[in-house]
């Protein structure tokens, strides 16, 4: 007879499906088969609703989080969190940056982490605030060749692209406002306040190309 | 069409020698069955030695029911020209109950359950087993884990602290 200790990867890894983060953890603490089959990239668990990631505690610098499905906090210590601040999240991959704004791309279920080139020099004062916005065109862990691209504001909001092996950004010329942008099957789209455009060429030479008027703004080109 | 799926039987023998005669209809809620019977279309017997009789016989009592359930929503279907949406929600909701008045089995049947279910591949039942084994694990520590599910705990104290160490958050509520 089989006992549940010895049950197959297969259906262990069936059971993985249906839990929840917190709940993998202490499933992967119960024998050595569980935690062998927990440990299996081939498992993950259930979807769910992301965790809020909220600011740090001042005095022991774990990072709280919130979970809207348990409704609760967790307090987690990752140490290369610690004083950052984070503009936004793309495929578990934060963009933080320290108090000397040196950039970098952290996941925080593996603790891979990118270091990149310094920001594109602002002609005004640095301030968090002026970090608006970064996306990824895919997730790193899973493909190498991936782009970065990062919003920030001085007057109007201001773009650069950044791939792995640069040593530096690339600012993209934009003339209009970018309201936001989002990276949709193999483009990236940006919002500017009258018009929708893409990104072309993220390679070598990236530029603005108009997609369509935003029917909503009621202005022409 | 009707002759060969409702009125074919198939005789499904257990590990310990024990036979039961199912219609094919039945027979075919099991994929790994359906295929063999879809390569070979005159078999009639088929010997599974990895499922026993008692746990083979609620295999066979869950595909009746949902066929039967699925058999009698086709039917109102059929007679109404249209499904009513109330009584399929009534129907279903039923078909929910019954699910959960047959999961009401011990952790070692639901572990022979989950085998068989994976084995013959009857994909609703091995989505209600699995989900009935995780709603076990759920909210509960290792300990209570292993006791729930009698499992040994064959970590070493070096192991269960790195555990620990790694995701101390995990355990804040268990403790």
């Amino acid at each position: 007879m089989v006992s549940w200790s010895d049950l197959c990867s297969d259906a262990l890894g069936h059971i993985i499906g249906f839990l929840s983060l917190p709940d993998l953890q202490l499933f992967s603490a119960v024998c050595q088969n569980w935690r062998w089959v927990a440990k299996q990239n081939n498992c993950s668990p259930a979807e769910q609703l992301p965790w809020l990631m909220m600011r740090e505690d001042a005095s022991t610098k774990k990072r709280k989080f919130y979970s809207l499905t348990e409704k609760r906090h967790y307090y987690i210590d990752i140490p290369e969190l610690h004083n950052q601040c984070w503009i936004g999240s793309s495929f578990g991959w934060l963009f933080i940056v320290d108090r000397k704004f040196i950039p970098r791309l952290f996941n925080l279920f593996t603790r891979e982490c990118y270091e990149l080139p310094l920001l594109p020099k602002f002609e005004e004062e640095m301030l968090q605030k002026r970090l608006v916005k970064v996306v990824l065109s895919h997730d790193p862990s899973k493909k190498s060749d991936f782009t970065v691209l990062f919003l920030y504001r001085i007057n109007l909001t201001k773009m650069a692209v950044w791939r792995p092996g640069e040593n530096r950004w690339r600012c993209i010329p934009c003339m209009d406002h970018v309201a936001d942008a989002i990276f949709f099957r193999g483009n990236f789209y940006l919002a500017c306040s009258s018009d929708l455009f893409i990104i072309s060429d993220v390679g070598s030479n990236p530029t603005m190309k108009l997609v369509m008027p935003l029917l909503l703004s009621g202005k022409s080109i | 069409m009707a002759r060969s799926s409702t009125e074919n039987m198939i005789t499904l023998m257990s590990s310990d020698g024990e036979e039961f005669m199912v219609t094919e209809k039945v027979a075919r809620e099991c994929t790994t069955i359906r295929n063999m019977l879809e390569d070979d279309c005159v078999i009639t017997n088929i010997p599974l030695p990895n499922v026993t009789s008692d746990i083979l016989s609620m295999v066979i009592e869950y595909c009746m029911e949902h066929v039967a359930a699925a058999e009698k929503a086709a039917a109102e279907t059929a007679e109404k020209g249209s499904s009513s949406a109330p009584a399929a929600a009534k129907a279903n909701k039923d078909l929910e109950e019954w699910d959960k008045a047959f999961m009401n089995v011990d952790v070692y049947t639901l572990c022979d359950l989950i085998l068989a279910a994976n084995y013959l591949n009857v994909s609703g039942l091995l989505d209600l087993t699995i989900q009935t084994a995780a709603n076990l694990i759920k909210g509960k520590s290792p300990e209570q884990i292993r006791k729930t599910f009698h499992i040994q705990n064959d970590l070493s104290l070096e192991e269960e602290e790195k555990i620990r160490s790694q995701t101390p958050w995990a355990f804040e509520k268990s403790e």
